[in-house]
């Protein structure tokens, strides 16, 4: 078949081309497609299949009229010194590609192929005509162009001019174009007065920060996918009636209830959410083919939880305001607005929410059927968008394109779910606060519940002395403790213990009253323990090691009926006196714990409670008499009870280590191979001291504080088992358990132990969806009677619950899982907040953790200040070796420190988004620990500022990246380690850098390579490994030639 | 007047928002206020925090005396 001459195989002469300034909305698309090539996202594209005779001769004419009609089919790009211009060709014949497909499967596959090849903007006029011919009176058309030339309402004109061309050969009588639209980019009309009233309008607002199921990469990408879904017309119906009722439209019913989702979603009362514009508010618009359509911010604002109707208002008003100053281009609004450089999210709003109205019902071709065929493109310009349009029968139907690097498609699926969900309570209910709305479908709050209602297990209504009287009744020659030298058989130590609790008796301790331990950790202790839960009394912990005011202040507070230094305190009890047992109601232990603020409170723990979390633990760790646990942890921090007693209710023994072994892993590890112990507990940070010796393998329980992904990884071989524990002392010491599996990945802590209950709900109590971050609430038998004398705080943090249960609010974000487990991210009055990030230190820790050379880290705020600890890893000979030659050795350590952090910071840079990178990194020898082995953050040394001095280029691609900046910044006296960003520089001039290094030095820097390494050094050395790369390259090519020419 | 002040049957005391449907098992004991002021009358009138069936022999496990000193 004969071919029209391309316009792409030759280049039309340049004194014919005619050139013009880009427009803002083209400048933008220009410098994405510089930053990324190779990204398809900013394609726009039809696809129709055809059946019937198409006339492929005048299929080409009808293009080529056309192309011919507007310049924007005619238009390329071309780049002087970093400035871009958009360059006319002449008309000239439109060459329609010719392809064949055996099946709609090929067809489809090679239509994805055109929709998602990028083009080469400056190499032709990025439009493209595709026939895939399927059989003989079987077709599929396939239109790209390019979104720099093209809109949406451009392909309508596009569709209809080919369609008036195609039955008349290219003749239609088409009324002549008011304007080219080159002509229309000469004429930037917008207002100061509407460029200031959007800057203040959305100053401030905060990226919107929806629960992904990846961490956000450092550099968002265009990859993508779609779900389709439908609104029936039934409730579409529904939809349209409420719009009517509130004097809006369906779109804006629509676009509020999809706010609510994201709120819901967030956390966030306030955020943008980008919203289509035709801008084609002028005739002479009408018919013109280019990029006109804009994005505009629409703020929402959820604040105060209002109505559904009063949201609906509020968007309605945020909308119309929003349409009225669309000619304000939203480019010039971002460089207005200063936004913070952030290349993991699209500036200002990262979601899209559009309605389509104008459909598609004309006929694309006279005299052919044209039904619609899938693009297969899916590209995601955002991290969510969703694209709606009206059906003929009424219905809805709407396409979320989603970006992959966040989402897996069951979330999406849950989020359309969701949307749906909402949409009808809405309906239902418009006067409903939104964050009343049902949004949960049935089906999620019943997965919920069910794992929940797993967790039922019998509870025996029993006590600690009852359980342990038991067990040395069964084996009463048992070795029941061993310390030191010291050992005890079980039958020594119910007597010995019973005799305590006939003194206590005696005393007047029993049932109701509080009897404070202050002994040293050894076998007495544990006699001591299990003496005051004989007599009924509650026993009140108190580390000897304390300080003096501490130690008053928990006596003081607590009105201990007694305090126990020594078993011979208390003298022997008359004989006959017979202590009242405890029952399970009554209180086995008050422990007093320090909240991040005010004063620490006694937690008032019942023997139910400790009872059943015994018994879960039995379950859980399978806990046998052969089995043998190490008495670490001091008496303080409630965990130590499952160290001390769950041997002691299985027939097993346990190994108290003393106050000296515990701070040493060689002393300890010692000690669990002589002793052969079984079994052993300690927070991530004690695991790191026990790690240092040479340990048998255990079973693990880790808790406490969060376990980073590192340790697990290097824990996990070593030992038997690994269980990561979670619980605060409300609920009893742990509350869920893990398994941690051979190859650990992603650290989560698990479900809930028998008889316990998590729920994860928002700021309103409301429970939020799977994959949301929220409160957790625990309930169930674990749940502690209150904090001592203090009805208030106990009211606050204990909340009702249905059956007139209790809830205990932890204060620590968590997320349930889609199988069921809980992910802990941090406490709530940890999270901080940055220049409107939310930021969870856990996150940039695990990240910092994985780095080569770093043993441990925590990232924490101070003042408006994002800072990191670095703990080089003991193990890391770089340290020594990494100073830079020439320096003098005494420096050689602070350098090695120095470049660490450097690399730290470099590794950061990478996985993380910027506002996640701290501002200062300090090296440590060591953290801080609290007496019970957790990370004292509030111990944490000032951050030393380790600003590097002001320091000339170093080196000549140091001074060739200094020149530039000063060149183009308008700036002198450039150092080493200034910030192109810092000076001044963005995005439009960042092209401006690259074309001038291109120039000096001939090697052609990506522009993102400036975005991630934007110091005067850093692009320096990119500079300078891509000189190395050509070099490499070039001298194979010359060796080549030379093998050539000598054989 | 955002949230009440409400009880169970164990006699034991919350607060609640008052625009939510209050979950079974718990009824409003009557004062109403913002958060701090039904805190405030929890404070008060909330003297055994031991559940109704705990409470029993052995008088409260929470002091009613908090300048009870405690002997060595």
């Amino acid at each position: 078949m004969p071919q029209p001459q391309t316009v792409s195989a030759g280049r039309p002469h340049a004194d014919l081309a005619r050139e013009h300034p880009l427009s803002h909305g083209q400048q933008r698309l220009w410098f994405l497609h510089r930053f990324d090539p190779a990204d398809p996202s900013y394609n726009t594209s039809y696809v129709y299949r055809l059946k019937g005779r198409l006339d492929k001769a005048a299929l080409a004419v009808a293009f080529t009229a056309v192309a011919a009609r507007h310049e924007s089919l005619r238009t390329r790009f071309r780049e002087t010194d970093g400035q871009p211009v958009a360059v006319v060709d002449p008309p000239a014949p439109v060459a329609v590609r010719h392809l064949t497909a055996r099946d709609e499967q090929e067809a489809r596959t090679l239509v994805a192929g055109l929709t998602n090849t990028a083009f080469d903007l400056t190499a032709a006029p990025p439009f493209q005509v595709a026939l895939i011919e399927l059989g003989p009176d079987d077709h599929v058309l396939c239109v790209v162009v390019h979104h720099i030339n093209s809109d949406g309402w451009s392909l309508n004109v596009l569709r209809a001019e080919v369609a008036a061309h195609y039955g008349s050969r290219g003749a239609a009588p088409l009324p002549d174009l008011p304007l080219q639209y080159g002509e229309h980019a000469r004429r930037a009309r917008w207002t100061e007065s509407g460029l200031r009233w959007w800057a203040g309008h959305l100053a401030g607002v905060p990226p919107l920060d929806l629960p992904a199921d990846r961490p956000r990469p450092a550099q968002r990408s265009a990859a993508g996918a779609a779900l389709d879904f439908r609104i029936d017309p039934g409730r579409a119906a529904g939809i349209a009636e409420l719009a009517r009722r509130a004097r809006c439209t369906p779109y804006m019913v629509l676009l509020a209830a999809y706010q609510v989702l994201l709120a819901r979603h967030t956390g966030q009362d306030d955020f943008c959410v980008g919203v289509p514009s035709a801008g084609r508010d002028r005739v002479e618009l009408e018919s013109v083919i280019g990029f006109l359509s804009g994005t505009l911010p629409v703020r929402c604002d959820l604040s105060g939880d209002p109505s559904f109707t009063e949201l609906l208002q509020r968007t309605r008003r945020s909308v119309l305001d929003a349409l009225s100053r669309q000619d304000v281009p939203f480019e010039r609004l971002v460089a207005e607005l200063d936004v913070p450089r952030d290349l993991s999210r699209t500036p200002v709003f990262q979601t899209m929410f559009a309605l389509h109205t104008h459909g598609e019902e004309y006929d694309p071709l006279p005299g052919v059927t044209a039904l619609p065929f899938p693009n297969g493109w899916h590209p995601a310009r955002h991290d969510l968008s969703v694209d709606m349009a009206a059906e003929p029968d009424g219905a809805l139907s709407g396409r979320v394109i989603y970006s992959t690097d966040l989402f897996d498609p069951e979330t999406v699926a849950g989020f359309v779910e969701r949307f749906l969900e909402l949409l009808d309570s809405a309906v239902a209910g418009p006067g409903t606060p939104v964050s009343a709305l049902r949004m949960l479908p049935r089906a999620e709050s019943a997965a919920i519940d069910a794992w929940n209602a797993a967790t039922e297990a019998e509870l025996p209504e029993t006590t600690l002395a009852e359980l342990v009287l038991a067990q040395a009744e069964a084996t009463p020659d048992a070795v029941a403790v061993v310390c030191g030298g010291d050992t005890l058989t079980y039958a020594e130590l119910t007597g010995r213990a019973a005799d305590l609790a006939a003194r206590l008796a005696a005393a007047g301790a029993g049932r109701g009253s509080l009897v404070a331990i202050r002994m040293e950790r050894g076998a007495d202790m544990l006699l001591a323990l299990l003496g005051t839960a004989m007599s009924g009394a509650a026993y009140l912990p108190v580390d000897p090691d304390y300080p003096e005011a501490r130690i008053a202040y928990v006596l003081r507070d607590s009105a201990a009926a007694l305090v126990l230094t020594s078993l011979d305190d208390l003298p022997p009890a008359p004989a006959g006196t017979v202590p009242d047992r405890p029952r399970p109601g009554d209180t086995a232990y008050v422990l007093y714990t320090s909240g991040s603020t005010g004063r620490p409170k006694g937690v008032v723990v019942p023997n139910r409670a400790l009872v059943n979390f015994l018994l879960a633990m039995r379950s859980l760790v399978g806990s046998s008499p052969r089995d043998t646990w190490l008495g670490l942890t001091s008496l303080s921090f409630d965990i130590s009870a499952l160290e001390l007693y769950l041997p002691l209710v299985t027939g097993g023994r346990v190994v108290i280590a003393d106050a000296g072994a515990a701070r040493d892993g060689e002393l300890l590890a010692r000690l669990v191979r002589e002793s052969g112990v079984t079994h052993v507990q300690a927070t991530p940070s004690g695991w790191r001291v026990l790690l240092t010796g040479d340990l048998p393998r255990v079973t693990a329980l880790t808790g406490g504080e969060p376990l980073p992904a590192s340790l697990a990884r290097e824990l996990r071989p070593r030992v038997e088992r690994l269980l990561n524990v979670y619980g605060p002392t409300e609920t009893t010491i742990w509350s869920t358990a893990w398994e941690v599996p051979a190859e650990p990945g992603e650290i989560v802590i698990g479900r809930p132990i028998a008889n316990t209950t998590v729920h994860v709900v928002d700021a309103c109590g409301a429970a939020v969806p799977l994959g949301v971050p929220g409160e957790l609430l625990i309930g169930g038998a674990g749940v502690a009677t209150g904090y001592l004398g203090r009805p208030a705080l106990t009211a606050e943090r204990f909340v009702p619950g249905p059956g007139g249960s209790r809830r205990y609010r932890t204060g620590d974000r968590v997320r349930l899982l889609r199988d069921g487990t809980l992910e802990f991210l941090g406490r709530t009055d940890n999270q901080v907040k940055l220049r409107g990030h939310r930021i969870e230190p856990g996150e940039i820790e695990a990240v910092m953790d994985a780095c080569p050379g770093v043993g441990q880290s925590v990232a924490a705020v101070r003042g408006d200040l994002l800072v990191a600890y670095v703990v080089p890893d003991a193990g890391d000979s770089r340290a020594d070796t990494a100073g830079p030659a020439g320096t003098a050795g005494g420096a050689g350590a602070g350098d090695a420190h120095r470049d660490l952090l450097d690399r730290v910071r470099e590794h950061l840079g990478r996985q993380l988004p910027g506002y996640m990178v701290p501002a200062v990194f300090t090296a440590v020898d060591a953290l801080p620990l609290t007496p019970n082995g957790k990370i004292d953050r509030s111990a944490l040394p000032d951050p030393v500022a380790a600003a590097r001095e002001h320091a000339a280029p170093r080196s000549d691609a140091e001074e060739l990246v200094a020149e530039v900046f000063a060149e183009i910044l308008g700036v002198t006296g450039v150092g080493a380690f200034d910030d192109f960003f810092a000076l001044g520089g963005h995005s439009l001039t960042a092209a401006r850098v690259v074309a001038r290094i291109r120039a000096l030095a001939e090697v052609d820097v990506p522009i993102r390579t400036l975005f991630t390494r934007s110091t005067v050094a850093g692009l320096a050395a990119a500079v300078e490994e891509l000189l190395i790369a050509e070099i490499t390259e070039l001298s194979e090519e010359e060796a080549a030639r030379l093998m050539e020419a000598g054989s | 007047m955002s949230h009440l002040v409400v009880v169970n049957h164990e006699e034991q005391y919350s607060i609640w928002p008052a625009d939510r449907e209050l979950p079974s098992g718990w009824r409003a004991e009557g004062t109403a206020g913002d958060r701090q002021e039904c805190l405030d009358h929890i404070e008060r009138v909330w003297t055994d925090l031991r559940p109704l069936s705990a409470r029993g022999a052995g008088g409260p496990a929470a002091p009613t005396n908090p300048e009870g000193t405690p002997d060595a």
